[in-house]
């Protein structure tokens, strides 16, 4: 390319007449080794250009249309919830029981006559103490009464 | 119209391009990112409505257009402007080629810098991006009379800045 091509397409490329061809044209001649003087910055700012296209580093944008990334977040139902504790709970009562299991009581007395009788003592002896306190209460209930009587006298 | 594979094919693709898009304009990573990122969900949010959309794909940079002019506006985000003469490159020759480079991308980032967002856009749209006169000017809403008296003022400032510097 002659002198005189490259300044009429450096002159296009300044007026912004020039079609992409063209300045291709002019890249391609300004890259040689016998690049003007008075062009060397064009020649420096096309390698710019090039190495602002190549070298800008892009973030990692999120892509909206994708499907997210996180697994949906598993929904436990209530009722769900309550089974599982109910579950746990019975669970826990049986091993529970299990380790420590209810003995019934040994009998203590052979022949059952005896042992009706006993109880019938025992009842007995429940029932006077009961009939004592009773009678001792209805004491205190009759002071109550004295007292309430007075108290009203005056 | 099965929206997952129209998003999947034709809209999350473009976020490569949408993100410097908007980094053309906020001049920001952080700002640029949350703009594409509303982006992608407003455009998915409103999939009912794609069929009525005449261009889906100039929709979108329009879209994402207004939002960093929007963001730039807020006050949060305002970028100070760097006082001149403050870290300016090195002028002499650096024997470190990295370095070096270096020096000229801040050079030409700083040059950039001091464009309008308008031309930032259209720079970036057309010598970044490659689109064509056309696909600019329905991206942006702009005419493209417009875009192309934006294209020219902005190359020509970046000629008159750094003509002398590189």
């Amino acid at each position: 390319m002659t002198r005189n091509d490259m300044d009429t397409l450096v002159q296009k490329y300044i007026n912004a007449e020039s079609t992409r061809q063209e300045e291709e044209q002019l890249k391609t001649a300004l890259r040689g080794q016998d690049v003007p003087a008075d062009l060397k910055y064009l020649s420096t700012l096309f390698d710019y250009y090039e190495l602002q296209k190549e070298h800008t580093v892009v973030p990692d944008f999120q892509n909206p249309a994708a499907p997210s990334k996180q697994p949906n977040a598993r929904i436990i139902s209530m009722r769900w919830m309550a089974v599982a504790a109910s579950v746990a709970i019975l669970v826990v009562t049986l091993l529970f029981f299990n380790q420590s299991p209810v003995t019934a009581p040994a009998d203590t007395y052979d022949d059952p006559e005896i042992a009706a009788q006993n109880a019938a003592q025992a009842l007995e002896l429940l029932s006077g103490e009961l009939n004592r306190g009773r009678t001792l209460a209805l004491d205190q209930m009759k002071e109550f009464d004295n007292f309430n009587k007075y108290l009203n006298v005056f | 119209m099965n929206y997952h594979q129209v998003f999947n094919e034709d809209v999350f693709p473009l976020r490569d391009k949408l993100y410097r898009f908007s980094l053309s304009i906020v001049r920001k990573n952080d700002i640029a990112e949350d703009v594409v990122q509303e982006i992608l969900i407003k455009v998915w949010d409103k999939r009912e409505d794609w069929e009525k959309w005449r261009n889906m794909n100039a929709m979108i940079y329009t879209m994402t257009k207004n939002l960093s002019l929007d963001k730039l506006k807020s006050k949060n985000n305002q970028l100070y402007t760097i006082p001149e003469g403050y870290d300016t490159p090195a002028d002499s020759a650096n024997p470190v080629q990295r370095v070096i480079s270096m020096d000229v991308e801040c050079i030409i980032h700083k040059a950039i810098g001091t464009l309008n967002e308008i031309q930032r856009m259209v720079i970036q749209l057309r010598d970044i991006e490659g689109h064509t006169y056309q696909e600019i000017a329905d991206m942006t809403d702009l005419t493209m009379a417009q875009v192309k008296v934006n294209l020219h003022r902005g190359r020509l400032e970046l000629r008159d800045k750094l003509k002398n510097k590189l």
